[in-house]
C-alpha cells in the first residue's frame, strides 16, 4: 500500500508518468490524433493574494505560490535527490549551465490555469477539427519542463494537502535532458540505457534501490526470471555499441529495435551494479566513447575484457536483472549548504515567471500555433509590469529580448538585447540572437558570394565570441561563428581557428556543425583540417540538403586528411 | 578448556577447510561436467532446435520451439533410467544422428552397442563361444515435436536373419529364425547386421534410407518411412551424402563445404550464401570460433555455435530477417562467464616460418604477482588442436598459474609428407624449441601484465607428457619443474601400441618418428635420464599401456639410481579420483614453486 500511494504522490508532484509524452513532444509537432498539451498559465498577481516566494540554490531559481514549508520541503527533496543523482552519475557527465534553471512552484485551481483567452481560443480551434468540435483534445498540462538552448524551465502544481517533500523525484526524462546536454555528445546507448535504468530506480524508500528490469516486457520477463535458461537474443556488443552512422543504417526490426533498447538498459544495469569497479568503467568507456567511436580495444582497455565476453555476461547477467532488486548504498553524503526562501521582489517574480511563459510561447507555437496569441501577451505582461516600472536589469532585458525572438518581433528583440550583451548578462542566448540579428542585416541584399571585412564582421563575432566563454556550448553559435568567417574575406588567426576546431571537436557528430566549420575552413586554405572535420561525421544522419553539401565540399577536399583539427 | 578460543579456532579452520576441499571439488565437478550440445539440429522451418542434453545422469534430446519460447523445452530421454543397483552396467549412450526429418518430426539414432551373448557349454562340457549373435542395438528413433508419437521406428533386431541354406523351401522365407529354428533338425544360428543411418531420402524426408551389413546379407539399402515405421527395400539409386570433413546440405542436396582441421576449426565453404553468414557471424562474435551447424530450407535461419575466450561454448540461432542472434543454450550452463579465468587465443610466425599458436588462460585471482606459468603440451599423436576451452587450464588457473597450452606447429602448417625433413633433426626437440620461443613471445607481448620467468613448470599427457619430460631434459634453465601424465619415456613401442589400437595415424609427425628411429636416433628419455635434473611427477594410469607402465619403471629405476626419485602416482581411472589428482599435482607445483602456488584444498576426510 505504502508503495502506491508514493508512485501516486511521485505522478501528483512531478508527474514522471503523465510529464515524460509531453516532454517528449516538446519542441515537435504532437502526432497525428495525439492530444495537443500546453503549458498551465498562471493567474495573474491581481487575481491571488498568495504571495510569491523566491530562492536561488544549486544553479535553480524557485518561484513558489506554495505555502513556505511546502516550497521548502520539494527543495530539500529535490536537492536530495540530485545529490543521489550525481552518485550515480560523475558530474562532468551532467550539462552545465551558466544561467540558472528555473523552477516554478503553485498550487492554484487547475480550471484557473487557462485564461479565459485561450478558452476561447480552443474552442475556436476545434470547431474548425472534424475530430474534435468540442477542443477536446486539447489539455493542460499540471506540470511540465520546457527547454530551449540554454535554458531549462520546470513548472510543478503541488497538491499541498497530499504532498510529502520526501515522495518528490527525478524525471527519468529531466535525467535524459541532463545527459543530452553534455557535449561532445555521450553516446546514444548510454543516455537510452541509463534513462531507462532510472526509470527502475527507487530513491525514496532506500536509496537507491533499483527494481528488477523490464526485458521486452512483463511476460518475457517473468519468463526469463522463472526459466534462467529460456532463449534470449542479444546483439553483439560490436553491435550495442555502434556509432550513429551504423545505427542509422543498421536493420529496424522491430524485435531488434526492441532488443537494443533493452539491451542498452541491461548493459548500464549492469555496469552501474555489479560493482564500484565496473561502475568507473562505465563513466571511462562513456567518455572515451564520447570523443571517438567505441572499439572493441577502447571497451577492453576499461573493463578487462572483450566485446564477445561482455555480450555472455550480458547474458547471463539478463535472468538475474530482471528477478533481483538491488541497491547501491550512496554512503554518507555531504551536507547540503543552508538557503533562505523569501518572499520574491517584483523583478524576480517577472524574471522568472517571464522566463517561464517566454518558453511556452516557443512550445504553443510548435504544438497550437493558433493559441500563441495569449500566452505572448502573458508574458508581455509580465516582463513590462517591472520594466515600465523603471527594471533595467540585464537580465531581465536579455529575456524580454528572447521573448520579442520567441513572438516573432526581431525588430523589438534587439531594443533589449542591446543593452542586456552590453551590461554583460550572462545569457548565452542572448549574444546569439543578437549576432544573428546584426548578420541578418549585413547580409540582406548582398549577394551570396559577397566577402566582408574583418570589421565589418566583428559586431557579430564579438558577440558569438562572448558566448563560447558561456556554458552550455551551443552548436548554434558555432555554425553562426563558421558561417561568419565563411564570408569574412580575412582570414582567422589562430586563437579563431582553434574556437571553430572546438566547434568541430565538440559537434563532431552533428554534420549540421560540421558543414559550416569545415566551408569556414576551406575559404581559409585550411582544407585538411576541412577534410577531417566532414570525415569525422561522415554516414551520421541530417537532412538531405546538408549532405548533399557536405558530399559536394568533401569532393573538391583533399583524399586523405592530415590530421583532425580538434585534437 | 583452558584455551576456548583457541579451540573456536580451530573448529573453525576445520570447518573453513571442510568448505575449500569441498568447494575445490565442487569446482572440479562442475568444471569437467560433460558439455550438453553436442549434437544439434534445426528443423526445416527453422522454428524448432533439437540438441543432446542430460537428464538425470543419462543422454537426452531437447526440444525448443524458439517462435514460440513461452511453450516448455521438451526433454526426450533418449537412453533408460540407469539400473540403481547396477549404474556401470550399461555404458554411457551417444548419439550418432540427429535431424528433423520435417517441420515437426524428429530422427535420432543412439550409437550402436554390440552385446555378446554369454558362451554356450559344448557336449564335453566346454564353454564355447555362442554362435547366435551378438546382439546388436541399433535403434532408430523418432519423436514428435511435442513429444508425442515416440519410440524406435526400427533396430537392428529387425533385420536379424539366418544363414540362407536355411531357407529351404518358399514356405521358410516367411518365416522367422525362430520358427526356422524350430523346424529344421540342425541348429539355425542367427545373427544382427550392422545399421548405418545413411540420410534422407531426397525427393521425400519422410524416408530414411538405411544400410545393413555385416549379417548373413550383403550390404543392403532400406527406406524406412519414419511415421509408420514401414520397411522396404532401396535400390539404392540415390546420391549417398559424403561424410565428414565434407557437410552436405540435405535440401540442396549437394556438398556446399569442408570442414578442416586447424588450430581454429575452420569451414571451408563453397555454397556463397553460407561462406557470407560464416563472415557475418564472425563480425558479430569477434576473436571467437564461429562453426555453423544446420540450416533452414531456405538459410533464413542458421543455427551456430560459438567457442573461445573464457566460455565453453554457446548455440545460437541466427535470425537473418531481424539481424538477431538468438541464443539457444549455453553448452555448459553452471559454468558462469564471470566464474572463469580468461582465456585468450595467440598466434604468431616464429624464427623459421614456423607458425605457433594456442590458448593462455590466465588466473582471475593470482596467488602471487607475477603468476607463475604452466606450459602444456597437446595430448595426442598425431596432436589434435587445443580446443578453446579446456577445464584442466581452468584447474591449474585456479592454482594461480599462467597456462599456455599449445598447438604444435605441425597442427598449424597443416600435417603433409614434406614436413618430414623438416621435421628430421627431431621432433620432440622442435616441439621443445617451439615451446621456448613461445614462451618468449607471450614475455614479450604480455609485458603489462608479466608471468614469472623463473617459475615456469610444464606438463603433458601421452605424448605431450613424453614431451613435457624432454622440455625438462632439454631446457632446464627454463622449465623448472614438469608433470607428465601416462607418459612413454620410450615413444617406439608406445608408438607401435597406438597404431596397433588404432590410437595414431601414419601422418608426417609419426613417420618422422619412426625415421628418426630408422636412422639410429634414440628418443633418449630413458637414455638421458641423467638430464632430467628438474624435480618431475609421473602420474600413471597403470594398466592402461604396457609401453608406459614398462617405461615409467624404467625411467623411476634410473632415477632412483641417481639419487632423483620422482614424484609418482598411480591414476585411478574413475572420475572420482580427479580431485586426488590435481590435489597431488597441485601440491607437487607448491613444493617446487613455494609461496607462488595458492594452496590446493585437502581432501575431503582430512581433519
Amino acid at each position: 500500500m505504502r508503495r502506491i500511494a508514493t508512485t501516486l504522490c511521485l505522478l501528483l508532484v512531478l508527474g514522471t508518468g503523465g510529464l515524460c509524452p509531453m516532454l517528449q513532444a516538446a519542441g515537435a509537432p504532437a502526432p497525428a490524433g495525439a492530444p495537443v498539451v500546453l503549458p498551465p498559465m498562471l493567474v495573474e498577481e491581481s487575481k491571488s493574494s498568495a504571495p510569491w516566494l523566491y530562492t536561488n540554490v544549486d544553479g535553480t531559481e524557485f518561484l513558489s505560490r506554495c505555502s513556505k514549508p511546502t516550497t521548502e520541503q520539494f527543495i530539500d527533496a529535490w536537492r536530495s535527490k540530485m545529490q543521489l543523482m550525481q552518485v550515480l552519475v560523475p558530474a562532468e557527465f551532467i550539462s552545465r549551465m551558466n544561467a540558472p534553471s528555473i523552477c516554478v512552484l503553485y498550487s492554484q485551481d487547475l480550471d484557473q490555469t487557462m485564461s479565459a483567452e485561450i478558452q476561447h481560443e480552443l474552442q475556436a480551434a476545434g470547431k474548425a477539427r472534424d475530430d474534435s468540435p468540442d477542443g477536446s483534445r486539447v489539455n493542460i498540462a499540471p506540470n511540465m519542463r520546457l527547454e530551449d538552448r540554454d535554458m531549462q524551465a520546470t513548472i510543478v502544481y503541488i497538491d499541498e494537502t497530499q504532498f510529502q517533500g520526501a515522495q518528490v523525484g527525478i524525471s527519468a526524462n529531466h535525467v535524459r535532458f541532463l545527459l543530452r546536454g553534455r557535449v561532445p555528445d555521450l553516446p546514444a546507448w548510454l543516455v537510452d540505457g541509463f534513462e531507462r535504468t532510472w526509470r527502475t530506480a527507487d530513491f525514496s524508500l532506500a536509496p537507491i534501490t533499483f527494481n528488477p528490469m523490464v526485458w521486452y516486457d512483463s511476460t518475457e520477463s517473468d519468463a526469463l526470471a522463472s526459466d534462467p535458461l529460456r532463449p534470449r537474443a542479444l546483439l553483439p556488443a560490436n553491435e550495442l555499441f555502434a556509432a550513429d552512422p551504423e545505427r542509422f543504417m543498421e536493420n529496424q526490426h522491430p524485435r531488434r529495435v526492441q532488443t537494443r533498447e533493452s539491451e542498452q538498459e541491461l548493459f548500464v544495469r549492469w555496469a552501474l551494479l555489479s560493482s564500484s569497479a565496473t561502475r568507473e568503467a562505465l563513466w571511462k568507456f562513456a567518455a572515451r566513447a564520447a570523443e571517438t567511436p567505441a572499439t572493441a580495444g577502447m571497451f577492453a582497455t576499461c573493463f578487462g575484457f572483450d566485446f564477445s565476453e561482455l555480450r555472455d555476461r550480458l547474458s547471463d547477467y539478463l535472468p538475474v536483472a530482471v528477478d533481483v532488486t538491488k541497491r547501491i548504498d550512496p554512503g554518507s553524503l555531504p551536507s547540503l549548504a543552508p538557503y533562505e526562501v523569501e518572499r520574491a521582489t517584483p523583478d524576480q517574480i517577472a524574471c522568472v515567471r517571464g522566463e517561464w511563459e517566454r518558453l511556452a510561447i516557443w512550445h504553443v507555437q510548435n504544438h497550437m500555433p493558433q493559441a500563441r496569441e495569449p500566452y505572448i501577451a502573458q508574458a508581455r505582461r509580465t516582463l513590462h509590469r517591472v520594466y515600465d516600472a523603471g527594471d533595467r536589469d540585464p537580465r531581465l532585458l536579455a529575456v524580454m529580448g528572447l521573448c520579442e525572438i520567441n513572438s516573432g518581433n526581431p525588430g523589438a528583440a534587439r531594443e533589449y538585447l542591446e543593452p542586456a550583451t552590453a551590461a554583460g548578462v550572462i545569457r548565452p542566448s542572448a549574444y546569439y540572437e543578437l549576432a544573428r540579428l546584426r548578420f541578418e542585416d549585413l547580409r540582406r541584399g548582398a549577394p551570396d558570394t559577397q566577402r566582408f571585412s574583418r570589421a565589418d564582421l566583428t559586431s557579430i563575432i564579438r558577440p558569438l565570441q562572448r558566448a563560447l566563454t558561456q556554458p552550455p556550448p551551443m552548436p548554434d553559435v558555432f555554425v553562426l561563428l563558421a558561417q561568419a568567417w565563411a564570408r569574412c574575406a580575412d582570414s582567422p588567426d589562430a586563437t579563431e581557428f582553434a574556437e571553430l576546431g572546438t566547434g568541430a571537436q565538440l559537434f563532431a557528430r552533428r554534420p549540421m556543425v560540421a558543414y559550416p566549420i569545415a566551408l569556414a575552413f576551406t575559404r581559409h586554405g585550411k582544407t585538411a583540417e576541412a577534410a577531417a572535420v566532414l570525415d569525422a561525421c561522415a554516414g551520421c544522419p541530417a537532412d538531405e540538403k546538408t549532405l548533399a553539401d557536405i558530399a559536394r565540399l568533401r569532393a573538391d577536399l583533399p583524399v586523405t586528411p592530415v590530421r583532425s583539427p580538434a585534437r | 578448556m583452558r584455551f576456548p578460543h583457541l579451540r573456536l579456532l580451530a573448529a573453525s579452520c576445520f570447518a573453513a577447510g571442510l568448505a575449500h576441499a569441498a568447494s575445490f571439488d565442487a569446482r572440479l565437478e562442475t568444471l569437467f561436467r560433460p558439455p550438453q550440445g553436442e549434437m544439434m539440429a534445426l528443423s526445416p522451418d527453422g522454428q524448432r532446435v533439437a540438441y543432446t542434453s542430460e537428464l538425470h545422469g543419462r543422454l537426452a534430446i531437447v526440444i525448443i520451439d524458439i517462435d514460440h519460447p513461452g511453450t516448455k523445452r521438451l526433454t526426450v530421454p533418449v537412453a533408460s533410467k540407469p539400473d540403481a543397483a547396477n549404474p556401470e552396467a550399461e555404458p554411457p549412450v551417444e548419439l550418432r544422428f540427429l535431424h528433423w526429418a520435417s517441420a515437426n518430426r524428429l530422427v535420432y539414432a543412439p550409437a550402436e552397442r554390440v552385446v555378446p551373448l554369454p558362451p554356450v557349454t559344448d557336449q564335453d562340457g566346454r564353454s564355447a563361444p555362442n554362435p547366435d549373435g551378438p546382439t546388436i542395438l541399433a535403434p532408430i528413433m523418432a519423436v514428435d515435436a511435442d513429444g508425442r508419437q515416440r519410440g524406435a521406428v526400427v533396430d537392428a533386431h529387425d533385420f536379424q536373419e539366418t544363414p540362407a541354406r536355411a531357407l529351404q523351401s518358399m514356405a521358410d522365407l516367411l518365416r522367422s529364425p525362430a520358427e526356422l529354428a524350430a523346424l529344421h533338425r540342425d541348429p539355425i544360428h542367427w545373427r544382427m547386421p550392422h545399421l548405418d543411418v545413411l540420410g534422407f531420402l531426397p525427393q521425400d524426408r519422410n524416408q530414411l534410407v538405411i544400410g545393413t551389413y555385416g549379417a548373413y546379407s550383403v550390404p543392403t539399402q532400406y527406406l524406412v518411412d519414419i511415421r509408420l515405421g514401414n520397411v522396404r527395400e532401396f535400390g539404392g539409386d540415390w546420391p549417398l551424402p559424403p561424410g565428414e570433413p565434407q557437410v552436405y546440405d540435405w535440401f540442396r542436396r549437394k556438398v556446399v563445404g569442408e570442414r578442416r582441421e586447424a588450430p581454429r576449426p575452420t569451414t571451408l565453404w563453397q555454397d556463397e550464401d553460407l561462406a557470407r553468414m560464416q563472415r557475418v557471424l564472425e563480425a558479430k562474435f569477434p576473436r571467437r570460433t564461429v562453426e555453423l551447424r544446420d540450416w533452414s530450407d531456405t538459410h533464413s535461419r542458421v543455427l551456430f555455435c560459438v567457442t573461445g575466450g573464457s566460455d565453453p561454448g554457446r548455440a545460437f540461432v541466427f535470425q537473418r530477417l531481424e539481424d538477431l542472434p538468438l541464443e539457444i543454450f549455453q553448452c555448459a550452463p553452471w559454468l558462469g562467464a564471470d566464474k572463469l579465468n580468461p582465456t585468450r587465443w595467440f598466434e604468431f610466425e616464429a624464427p623459421g616460418h614456423a607458425h605457433l599458436s594456442g590458448y593462455l588462460t590466465w588466473p582471475a585471482t593470482a596467488g602471487a604477482e607475477p603468476p607463475p606459468l604452466l606450459v602444456v603440451f597437446p595430448a595426442g599423436l598425431p596432436a589434435r588442436a587445443q580446443s578453446a576451452f579446456d577445464p584442466e587450464a581452468q584447474v591449474f588457473a585456479d592454482l594461480g598459474f599462467a597456462v599456455a597450452r599449445l598447438n604444435h606447429r605441425r597442427v598449424a602448417d597443416g600435417a603433409k609428407a614434406e614436413d618430414i625433413p623438416a621435421l628430421r633433426p627431431g621432433a620432440d626437440r622442435i616441439a621443445v624449441a617451439d615451446s621456448r620461443a613461445v614462451v618468449e613471445w607471450l614475455a614479450t607481448q604480455y609485458q603489462e601484465c608479466p608471468f614469472d620467468r623463473g617459475h615456469v613448470a610444464v606438463l603433458g599427457r601421452g605424448f605431450g607428457g613424453f614431451l613435457a619430460l624432454r622440455a625438462l631434459q632439454l631446457q632446464p634453465a627454463l622449465f623448472r619443474c614438469g608433470i607428465a601424465i601416462n607418459a612413454p619415456p620410450d615413444l617406439r613401442p608406445w608408438l607401435r601400441e597406438q597404431e596397433a589400437g588404432g590410437g595414431a595415424r601414419r601422418d608426417a609427425a609419426t613417420e618422422a618418428i619412426a625415421v628418426q628411429g630408422a636412422d639410429g636416433n634414440e628418443f633418449p628419455v630413458l637414455d638421458d635420464a641423467e638430464m632430467l635434473t628438474n624435480p618431475v611427477l609421473l602420474l600413471v594410469e597403470a594398466g592402461r599401456s604396457a609401453a608406459v607402465d614398462t617405461g615409467t619403471e624404467e625411467l623411476r629405476a634410473r632415477l632412483t639410481r641417481l639419487g632423483r626419485t620422482p614424484d609418482v602416482l598411480a591414476l585411478e581411472p574413475a572420475s572420482e579420483a580427479r580431485a586426488a589428482v590435481y590435489r597431488k599435482a597441485g601440491e607437487f607445483l607448491r613444493r617446487q614453486f613455494p609461496g607462488v602456488v595458492v594452496q590446493p584444498a585437502p581432501a575431503k576426510d582430512a581433519p
